[in-house]
């Protein structure tokens, strides 16, 4: 039974946040099996689930397993169960913190690890729950997805912190368009720079979807739509078109979104 | 006098044509009651109800469906939305043409009513949405923005509507909640009295208007040139502290306080 998923009690919260900041100031503590698996500070989620430790490479990895693992969980305990979150950080605290090349663990900041540790809101930094959130969501995305578990780039820092657009079904899809550079897998040079470009993700894009938002329904566009509507701004970042087997050229059939 | 502008280029849905009621009984649908004619070509036009839940970013879509006789009264599903928590909010979108997605008519902000309500009394706007998080320990927090969202403490033994009908909520929190959000609304959000219309719903809106409606004869002051700054406010300042001040006076929210079990806030 060591190995089954369980939640951090707020005892169990309260010593994991003690560690992690014993850590950052440069003192030793064990984020450990005995401390995950602390009765006195976890509890045994029921259906019991048999949990692994895998090497996730990349947050599409860690998003894919434990949105499985967690599913039943989260259904009983709802999406935002601070508990379910932060234990999870700490039984991946190998993947999320690895040991550096000096020997020493260096975590980030606290609420990464510890779900809406401080402010509520920074339950959309934590590195976990955006993984699997956004695996849930748009699994083929590259901006959100393809970097490592154990860090939260600018980019998908400023997406987090605009979680209402997550409500437009294309957005990640466009993103990718703009900002994602296949050839390099990686994202393109000044998206993110602090420097303002014309059309960049972050000081432009969210900008103008706001914008649009005014004038139009932006739900259910495709990431064609949504990139015409953008204007000529965002053009010169979007990818060269993928060829698609069939529907180009000719006039477009005007489309209602299916019914839901 | 200014003249508004309607640059959206959309027409409103008055808001007595339409009506939201949930069936106490089976609070996790709604129906919805709504003018045929405010589509006009069904095969190139949708009508969609985005239903959200105060603090939460979460969004709930329903497609109204078009019969023979117009459009269906439903019943729709709430998903998991409690409904007096609901805000509906109702959009005529047309895919056709060359410029797919524009919103031809809307009305937004529309609270349900249960079976039985006045339909007529159904469109509410609160100036601020009550939501209970975990806030460690601050016992609240105010997030500016549409809506103002208030945010208690979980932790409290005391439900959110329990929180702000205590007197001491009153006395201690809102006024700091009025003085914050009329800054906001003012300073951040660019309000100013020409600008209120009946039609204007969002928050910083609501928080004008109620501002006005407390204190008639003390208009906002008008925006200096350039609008306000940091260093140059002692006007709208005292306009504020005027208002809190009157806010106070009218419900007398001290004396509330003073005759108040304070051992039920908690």
């Amino acid at each position: 039974m060591n190995n089954a998923l369980r939640r951090f009690n707020e005892a169990g919260i309260a010593e994991f946040v003690r560690r992690i900041q014993a850590l950052r100031s440069g003192d030793k503590a064990d984020i450990d099996d005995a401390f995950v698996t602390d009765p006195s500070l976890t509890e045994m989620i029921t259906p019991v689930v048999q949990m692994e430790r895998h090497e996730f490479q990349t947050k599409r990895d860690a998003g894919a397993y434990l949105s499985e693992k967690t599913r039943a969980a989260r259904k009983a305990l709802g999406d935002d169960d601070p508990g379910l979150w932060t234990w999870l950080s700490a039984w991946h605290w190998d993947v999320l913190c690895p040991v550096k090349k000096t020997g020493v663990r260096q975590p980030i900041s606290v609420f990464y690890y510890v779900y809406a540790y401080g402010i509520t809101r920074s339950k959309n930094q934590h590195l976990l729950a955006v993984s699997v959130k956004t695996w849930e969501r748009a699994p083929q995305s590259n901006v959100m997805l393809a970097s490592p578990v154990s860090t939260l780039t600018r980019a998908v820092h400023e997406i987090s912190a605009h979680l209402s657009v997550a409500r437009i079904k294309s957005v990640f899809d466009l993103i990718d368009v703009l900002y994602w550079d296949r050839k390099a897998a990686r994202i393109k040079r000044g998206a993110v720079s602090s420097t303002p470009r014309s059309g960049d993700l972050r000081n432009r894009f969210f900008l103008r979807l706001a914008q649009l938002e005014l004038t139009h329904d932006l739900t259910d566009l495709t990431a064609e739509q949504l990139l015409a509507l953008l204007g000529a701004e965002f053009q010169a970042w979007a990818s060269p078109p993928k060829k698609s087997g069939g529907g180009g050229g000719g006039p477009r059939r005007p489309r209602v979104p299916a019914a839901h | 006098m200014l003249k508004h502008l309607n640059y959206t280029d959309r027409k409103r849905i008055p808001r007595g044509e339409i009506a939201i009621k949930v069936d106490e009984a089976a609070p996790s649908h709604f129906s919805i009651t709504l003018p045929a004619d405010i589509v006009t070509d069904p095969q190139t036009q949708a009508v969609f109800v985005d239903i959200t839940s105060a603090g939460s970013s979460e969004m709930l879509r329903q497609r109204i469906a078009w019969e023979d006789a117009g459009l269906s009264c439903g019943p729709y599903s709430l998903g998991g939305i409690p409904w007096k928590r609901a805000i509906f909010d109702v959009k005529v979108v047309d895919y056709g043409g060359d410029d797919p997605g524009r919103i031809l008519r809307r009305c937004s902000r529309i609270r349900a009513n249960g079976a039985g309500q006045d339909a007529k009394g159904q469109v509410q706007h609160d100036l601020i949405v009550p939501v209970i998080e975990p806030l460690g320990e601050q016992m609240w927090c105010l997030r500016l923005g549409d809506p103002i969202t208030l945010v208690i403490n979980s932790s409290l033994a005391m439900t959110d509507d329990q929180f702000v009908a205590h007197p001491a909520f009153g006395a201690l929190v809102f006024p700091e909640i009025c003085r914050r959000a009329l800054e906001w609304a003012v300073m951040v959000e660019g309000r100013v009295a020409s600008d209120l219309t009946d039609d204007s719903l969002d928050a910083a809106s609501l928080w004008l208007r109620f501002a006005i409606d407390t204190s008639p004869a003390d208009p906002p002051p008008p925006t200096p040139p350039g609008g306000w700054s940091p260093d140059a406010r002692d006007e709208l300042d005292g306009w504020i502290a005027g208002v809190v001040d009157r806010v106070c006076k009218k419900h007398r929210l001290m004396t509330s306080l003073i005759g108040a079990k304070l051992e039920e806030f908690r």
